[in-house]
């Protein structure tokens, strides 16, 4: 209701909507004035308040927002989804010219799944373990379109075809868990379109998915729905993916809408200062490389307690008094809509997004002035501070109930060096061995063949109570801050435990001193001390992992996926908390990641993974500028077009198929299946790593 | 395929020669002479002569080792001796008990599954709402009801309702199928409730969980109706962990319904059990005991073979 708005000034119209503008389509669905609650024992919590939107036929809609924001709930609610402890109401709720907010849950039945379909984010878990894929498909065919067994199947065949699922035939009768994780989603969109819908939502549908999958999924879906005038409505939080996708995007915070417009312009001149914030957050592959990203301080807000006016307030650097009161999405200059009050200004220019000041860099200030200093680089790489030989790791695998045992090679003759304050970024697709890298290099697990020096020192096969000076020098900080934590520890004595083990601490005051420096180190209050980790939020948590790491003093954190489960303002502020620590302790990082973007903010040298082993080494702007490998150029032309200066048009190279099995690795390079440079004797030789350049290191025949 | 039922089968041995080794040297170390019990019991005085004679005719007179060898040497062949007692071979006095407990176990299966599933499914269902309270009561205290208390109230209650009593001679179903089958369906009832207690309840969280899955939300959203998605979409993910505790009790009521057959006045395995132990008939119980210990390895690999068909991802390929 708070949003009644410059929208009903001009009805039908989407802002910016080029479907709209140009050729008067009627939307598919009009919502206006949707709010969703949920009544929880804390209290009722505002999910969704007052959110409008059209969505057009063969149009690209994408919502985004952070964790909480309302985005997925809003079309839960449209689906008629919503759990049971939710009341939603709407001002107007129209899909396809039937009134939503008056149809019986019997006719909502029979809208779902033919008229609106819906595609969810994990594939893994959206499709019935125990169903074989062909029933689930056929499904909705006999239900809806009252197909018989032999008409279904056949076109369950079409579908899968359309979806490009090779060998359909075999594959119809197969269960889910014979399928690969973007193979499954493909099955998903397939089973949203059986019915010819209208309407696609998808939530989130590539988040799970690596990123050359990404690509391949996103083209198909865009292609899709352009082809079929499917109105597609995609809820995401990757700025990358709704710059290069989508025509028109819709930014919520804190459940309410506070920006809509076309993609492009939105992105170019945002009216809204989240907007602003939420852009220079995100680290890109183009453009010069920003020393620090000016992101948003704090973390998304409580949905038990949203502040009167404007959510962002609180966080917004640039609030006024007026952000408390009643917001309005009113037009802009750029045809767009925002609710923020200070959009004149912007527009006019005389407002720009800026970060508050970086408080955790002022107080880092007196032990290390001046910027951040250049990298060690190559120059100390003749002193590494870890060196990894020819590294190999097998591990055995069990086969069903049959004990048959194979072999798995993860890590196949890997070397590399990390030299001191230096970061190492590692990527590949799942399953390439980085993570495996992580545990070798940290010694959670030995080798099969190879060795690993640390200050030059054989740690490869020592015993473990040998291992305990390495053990406080390395230290890791790991993916999922929920599960890394134990949740009935408190935080001060999650810092305390380890610094007792290894006897850092002469008493527990001392202890207990030291533990609220690291949390103010690591941007954290002294309060956050006696509580528990489920009482901090996701970005918290991992600031605690952090203070936990530095506990130890250590030379070398290992950081596998550390800011991938975080919500892109908060990983931003986790990115530049890892880069100050880096100043200020002489760290080293080895930084696994699978988004290349945030992987060039942090990294100095980057490492490139491929089914075991390493394809190409290279310093970070080297590679940035021009990866060599194809598989890297590959991986670089699959993340989706980077954010402000985004490439919006031209379809990215897309990377065909997967990742073969590591249990029947290709012969030679094995790489040739997908490259499209591929020659007869990239089947017989495997590439070793060669230098191409100065620092550069590339495993590929076809590059001098 | 092959190799694995091989090792399944070599597993099977292994269990059941652990079993027979166990249960032979306790029942040796336990005090009393089973043959000198029988002959005193019967009231006779007897000589110490008498008893040697008796003694060896048992082979009760042989080392430890010898008797332990060629009872395991007797088990390869399917052989478990004689009762002391009765002199019968013990897989005929089984064999003449088993049927009558297998038929009463099998049915208060059937009566345990048809309460449990609708009864879980309800719950789970209505959670929170006064139909999953009553559930809980019902089911709370089908757990903590003991069978045989429970059945001596029933019995009570039909002979004080209807002047009617279930027939204390076992006949048979060919001769008397309505006489058969109200003598069966009492004991089944009562048994098969406890077990659907403990089912119901752990088929109602199972289920719960799976409702709360991706992919019955995904169902949803293809516009399947509330009744194909509990039928079609979860219950049989959520039976998996059902199934598990179903064939252990299954197997403990092939084995267990001693007190429950007592009360009925049936003559099965239970019953064969309690005689065999006042009498002290070491044959015997060894021979139960290795009954009761190839049902639970039979039922175990029943299990296995029971969530492999439910679940593909457990499948052999």
């Amino acid at each position: 209701m708070e949003n009644n708005s410059a929208l009903a000034s001009a009805p039908g119209h989407a802002p910016g909507g080029p479907a709209a503008a140009s050729e008067l389509v009627a939307p598919v669905l009009r919502v206006r004035d949707l709010t969703v609650q949920f009544s929880t024992e804390e209290g009722p919590v505002q999910a969704v308040r007052g959110l409008s939107y059209e969505a057009y036929p063969g149009e690209v809609l994408a919502i985004v927002g952070e964790s909480g924001s309302g985005k997925s709930v809003s079309s839960l609610a449209v689906m008629g989804l919503l759990a049971r402890n939710a009341t939603m109401s709407a001002g107007t709720l129209v899909f396809d010219g039937i009134d939503l907010t008056r149809v019986s849950e019997r006719q909502m039945r029979d809208l779902r799944g033919r008229g609106m379909a819906m595609i969810f984010q994990d594939p893994m878990m959206a499709l019935n373990p125990v169903i074989t894929v062909g029933d689930q498909l056929m499904e909705p065919l006999r239900l809806h379109l009252g197909m018989d067994a032999r008409r279904a199947r056949e076109r369950a065949l079409e579908l899968l075809n359309l979806v490009g699922i090779p060998d359909a035939r075999t594959r119809i009768d197969q269960y889910p868990h014979q399928f690969s994780g973007g193979m499954r989603q493909r099955v998903m969109i397939a089973i949203g379109l059986s019915c010819n819908p209208k309407l696609l939502i998808a939530d989130e549908p590539t988040t799970a998915l690596d990123v050359t999958i990404q690509a391949q999924i996103l083209e198909l879906m865009q292609d899709l729905c352009k082809r079929l005038k499917v109105a597609l409505v995609f809820i995401t939080h990757n700025l990358g993916v709704v710059a290069q996708y989508a025509d028109r995007v819709l930014v919520m915070y804190g459940g309410s809408m506070l920006e809509q417009g076309a993609a492009q312009t939105v992105f170019k001149h945002p009216r809204h200062l989240y907007t602003a914030g939420l852009l220079a957050s995100v680290p890109t592959l183009e453009g010069p490389r920003k020393d620090r990203l000016e992101g948003i301080e704090g973390s998304p807000p409580n949905p038990l307690s949203l502040p009167p006016g404007c959510a962002f307030a609180p966080r917004c650097s640039h609030a006024q008094s007026a952000c408390a009161g009643q917001m309005q999405l009113l037009g802009t200059d750029v045809g767009s809509l925002s609710a923020c009050v200070r959009a004149p200004e912007i527009a006019a220019g005389a407002l720009r997004w800026m970060p508050r000041a970086g408080d955790l860099r002022r107080r880092l200030a007196p032990q290390r002035a001046g910027g951040r200093a250049a990298p060690a680089g190559p120059a100390d790489a003749a002193q590494p501070l870890l060196r990894m030989e020819s590294l190999e790791k097998t591990y055995a695998l069990k086969t069903g109930l049959f004990g048959r045992t194979l072999k798995v090679q993860a890590l196949r003759n890997v070397s590399l060096s990390i030299g001191r304050r230096e970061t190492v970024g590692v990527v590949g697709e799942s399953g390439c061995g980085k993570s495996t890298l992580g545990r070798l290099l940290l010694r959670l697990e030995e080798p099969t063949g190879g060795r690993v020096l640390f200050r030059g020192e054989d740690i490869t096969h020592k015993p473990d109570r040998a291992l305990r000076g390495f053990r406080r020098h390395t230290q890791v900080v790991f993916q999922d801050p929920y599960s890394s934590l134990n949740p009935r520890q408190r935080v001060q004595d999650i810092l305390t435990e380890p610094m007792r083990v290894h006897g850092l601490a002469s008493s527990s005051d001392e202890a207990a001193a030291e533990a609220v420096r690291l949390l103010e180190e690591v941007g954290l209050r002294p309060d956050h001390a006696p509580r528990y980790p489920h009482q901090l939020s996701g970005g918290q948590r991992q600031r605690v992992a952090i203070a936990r790491a530095l506990a130890m003093k250590p030379e070398l954190i290992v950081c596998d996926e550390a800011v991938s489960a975080l919500d892109v303002s908060v990983q931003a502020q986790v990115v530049n908390l890892l880069a100050d620590l880096q100043d200020a302790h002489d760290l080293s990082y080895l930084f696994i990641g699978h988004d290349l973007a945030v992987v060039r903010q942090i990294a100095t040298r980057v490492v490139v993974m491929y089914l075991g082993r390493i394809v190409e080494v290279a310093e970070r702007d080297d590679f940035y500028r021009e990866p060599l490998h194809p598989y890297s150029r590959a991986l670089m032309a699959a993340v989706p077009g980077a954010a402000p200066s985004g490439h919006g048009a031209g379809a990215p190279l897309l990377l065909a198929g997967e990742p073969p099995s590591p249990l029947a690795p290709p012969s030679g390079c094995a790489f040739r299946t997908r490259c499209p440079m591929a020659t007869p004797q990239c089947a017989e030789v495997v590439p070793e790593l060669r230098p191409a350049g100065a620092h550069r290191q590339v495993a590929c025949l076809r590059i001098d | 395929m092959l190799f694995f039922l091989l090792k399944r089968l070599g597993q099977f041995a292994f269990t059941l020669w652990c079993v027979a080794t166990l249960i032979f040297f306790m029942l040796r170390v336990l005090p009393g002479d089973p043959v000198e019990f029988k002959y005193v019991a019967e009231g006779g005085a007897i000589t110490a002569e008498q008893l040697q004679e008796q003694r060896a005719r048992f082979g009760f007179d042989k080392p430890l080792s010898q008797q332990y060898f060629s009872w395991i040497a007797g088990l390869t062949r399917l052989e478990l001796g004689k009762s002391i007692w009765s002199e019968n071979p013990i897989t005929q006095e089984i064999g003449g008990r088993l049927g009558i407990t297998v038929q009463l176990a099998l049915a208060a299966l059937v009566v345990g599954l048809l309460l449990a599933i609708p009864l879980g499914v309800a719950a789970a269902l209505a959670r929170g709402t006064w139909l999953d309270q009553v559930i809980r009561v019902c089911t709370v205290t089908g757990q903590s009801v003991p069978s045989f208390w429970l059945a001596m109230l029933v019995q009570l209650a039909l002979l004080s309702a209807f002047g009617w009593i279930p027939a204390m001679e076992a006949v048979a179903f060919r001769e008397q199928p309505w006489e058969y089958l109200a003598q069966l369906i009492v004991p089944a009832v009562v048994v098969g409730w406890r077990l659907s207690s403990v089912n119901a309840r752990l088929l109602r969280s199972s289920l719960i969980e799976v409702l709360g899955q991706d992919y019955v939300r995904t169902a949803h959203a293809k516009g399947v109706s509330p009744t194909r998605v509990v039928w079609r979409h979860s219950l049989a993910n959520a039976m998996l962990p059902t199934v598990a505790v179903i064939g252990i009790e299954f197997a403990g009521l092939l084995g267990g319904l001693v007190v429950t057959e007592q009360v009925f006045n049936i003559n099965g395995i239970g019953r064969l059990l309690i005689q065999a132990i006042s009498y002290s008939d070491l044959a015997l119980i060894q021979g139960l005991v290795m009954l009761f210990a190839l049902i639970y390895v039979t039922v175990g690999f029943a299990v296995d073979v029971v969530q492999a068909l439910l679940d593909p991802r457990i499948r052999v390929h």
